[in-house]
């Protein structure tokens, strides 16, 4: 531990720790404590009850089990976004490379509008789907398409440093070792790119867990059915239940940070693993 | 194992890198492909490796042992490259990275795990570095990480071994021990190498026979022995070693360059004609006096006497500037000081015809032939 008072050749770190403490003060704990304050006013039977409900339960499994499918085919896709965008040059590539980021920029509740257009019985993509069987809009499955589309651009971007870095000549003395190009991939190129993809796995995670606007457009939010957690807390707030939604949130934050710290304790075994740095 | 191009070019984008190049590297040699950067040494080291496939061309071929491999992959050419940079993997340790090109093979060609633990052993003792083979690439100086790299690219049994510039990262010191440690292993080893540098003095000692590349051609092949001393080219006259030019010209048999007069006996033409007159520092003889002789004067600017040869900058009565060495004792025995006029008497030189290349040159002075070089 490196003490705090002692002097330092290039000064300003205890500037920049103070600044640093008093804004996630500010900015994160102090509302995060009024939560759980909020919460506290129930007592421990009550808070039990507001944050175990059935339907409050449905909602955890939905919004958990529909984040986790989300960040899964972000994981996926955005790589193969990313690979793309950095390994070839075509026409349009820089097109492509600002389309990735329109999810974020777009207000969610217009991109909840659209998606549902789209995907509705008469929608341009619903009314083939549904011949098929396949319901989107009003469904889980509908849930799980806004939250890969608002959580892509995290995978793509934070991938996409890593494969620039990746060494070009590594991949070619794999290759002149005689290991095949899946092999490449698989023992060269991934390890190198796991702890970035973990990284936007985790933020595509924890922004579906989060969203909102998007979703409860094309969720039709049907209690214990497509009933997201935030939009149970919004429900409990508009009948003035103030703290059961406080307690609802509370369990949200405490699952959120559990599985973000799990991640995180990962990529941290996991780049030091591949990197090799100790 | 030989290898052998012929007519390959590669160009990128408007710029050839390889312009028609033919070449023959017998079994078991050791060949330095050497020139400037942009003269295309690592394009053909990695057209040979397959990394890199050559411009369409009906005859242009890549053989291995007479056996066309053009249109196989860098997997299935068995050959080891080692790259400038290392290129080795980063998350792997030592061990694992040597064992890499062992494990990757095919279940039914891999050897069972006791093997693999036994050869990568064996390949790490051969580049002393077992005591390294729990640590990580990061974790070792640059020398050891190239004999990783070399290790690694040895574990499979490489028919040829070729070394892109593998010692350009490394510092003086290092770079000279390695060298004679590949030397040692060439011997030990004799896989056909080639081995791409820009550094003439690694070159002229590592390998059997010096490619001396410029502009994506090949300007002479041979012994170090031969390009050094007679140097197809002006500009592998110039590209290796310290040499002074003059300009002057020939006729009738002769070549002048100020005071210097040559016997030129390849052009006896009654025309004028211009040439370029090359003197290596080793060719001229110091004196007090010219004694008779076609001599150049000049004022001795610099002496460093650091090494078994003293080397003397020199200003020409025009100002231009000479480079001269001659051995320590003599340098005691004349005495000699900055600022000192003496005489240069060339001892010998090569006169390249201006605007022609690999001219019949010969080289005599007064008279006296000082023997005929082959063109």
């Amino acid at each position: 531990m490196t003490s705090i008072s002692r002097p330092r050749v290039l000064p300003g770190f205890s500037l920049t720790l103070g600044y640093t403490v008093l804004y996630l003060s500010l900015i994160v704990l102090v509302p995060l404590a009024a939560l759980f304050i909020k919460a506290a006013g129930l007592g421990w039977s009550e808070f039990w009850q507001a944050a175990t409900s059935p339907r409050v339960l449905a909602s955890y499994r939905l919004t958990f089990g529909t984040a986790l499918a989300a960040a899964v085919i972000n994981s996926i896709f955005g790589f193969i976004v990313a690979w793309t965008l950095v390994r070839y040059q075509f026409p349009g590539r820089k097109l492509l490379d600002a389309i990735v980021d329109l999810p974020f920029a777009l207000p969610t509740a217009v991109s909840g509008i659209a998606l549902t257009a789209v995907y509705s019985q008469n929608g341009w993509l619903g009314q083939y789907l549904e011949p098929l069987g396949v319901k989107v809009a009003f469904t889980p499955l509908g849930i799980i398409v806004a939250m890969t589309f608002i959580g892509l651009p995290f995978v793509v971007r934070t991938v996409q440093p890593a494969l620039e870095d990746l060494e070009r000549e590594a991949e070619e003395a794999a290759a002149s070792l005689g290991a095949s190009r899946w092999q490449t991939i698989l023992w060269v190129i991934a390890p190198s790119v796991v702890p970035a993809l973990l990284t936007g796995f985790a933020l595509s995670l924890a922004r579906g867990i989060g969203e909102y606007g998007s979703v409860v457009f094309i969720s039709g939010n049907m209690p214990m059915r497509t009933e997201i957690t935030s939009l149970l807390i919004i429900s409990k707030l508009e009948q003035y239940d103030y703290a059961g939604a406080a307690a609802v949130a509370v369990m949200m934050l405490l699952v959120s940070f559990a599985m973000l710290l799990l991640i995180n304790l990962i990529q941290r075994y996991a780049a030091r693993r591949y990197q090799g740095v100790l | 194992m030989s290898i052998e191009v012929e007519h390959i070019s590669k160009s990128f984008g408007t710029f050839k890198a390889l312009d028609d190049v033919s070449l023959r590297i017998n079994a078991g040699e050791l060949v330095a492909l050497l020139g400037p950067s942009g003269s295309g040494k690592t394009t053909l080291l990695r057209v040979m490796a397959g990394l890199e496939t050559p411009d369409p061309h009906p005859q242009a071929s890549v053989n291995f042992h007479d056996e066309d491999v053009s249109s196989r992959s860098v997997g299935q050419r068995q050959v080891g490259f080692v790259f400038q940079h290392y290129a080795l993997f980063r998350h792997m340790t030592v061990f694992e990275n040597v064992a890499f090109g062992l494990r990757v093979r095919p279940r039914r060609e891999r050897l069972p795990a006791e093997q693999i633990k036994a050869r990568v052993n064996q390949l790490l003792s051969l580049v002393q570095l077992q005591q390294f083979a729990n640590r990580y690439p990061s974790q070792l100086s640059g020398g050891q990480r190239q004999r990783v790299a070399l290790a690694r690219a040895l574990a499979v049994e490489p028919k040829v071994l070729l070394l892109d510039e593998p010692f350009g990262a490394l510092d003086a010191k290092v770079r000279e021990e390695l060298r004679q440690w590949l030397r040692t292993l060439h011997e030990q080893m004799h896989v056909t190498t080639v081995l791409v540098t820009h550094d003439q003095e690694e070159a002229l000692e590592v390998a059997d026979r010096v490619v001396v590349m410029n502009n994506g051609r090949i300007e002479q092949y041979g012994t170090p022995d031969e390009v050094f001393h007679h140097a197809r080219t002006q500009f592998v006259m110039e590209f290796l070693g310290q040499v002074n030019v003059f300009q002057g010209r020939v006729h009738r048999g002769k070549a002048t360059a100020g005071p210097l007069c040559i016997d030129y006996p390849a052009y006896d033409g009654a025309e004028e004609r211009l040439a370029n007159v090359y003197l290596r520092p080793h060719d001229f003889a110091i004196r007090r006096s010219t004694g008779g002789e076609p001599a150049l004067q000049a004022i001795i600017v610099r002496i460093n006497a650091a090494g078994a040869l003293a080397r003397l900058t020199l200003r020409a009565g025009d100002g231009s500037a000479i480079l001269a060495e001659l051995p320590l004792e003599e340098l005691r025995e004349l005495d000699l000081h900055e600022n000192e006029s003496v005489f240069l008497c060339p001892k010998k030189a090569r006169v390249f015809l201006s605007g022609q290349e690999a001219n019949e040159t010969t080289a005599a002075f007064n008279g006296k032939v000082q023997g005929r070089i082959s063109g």
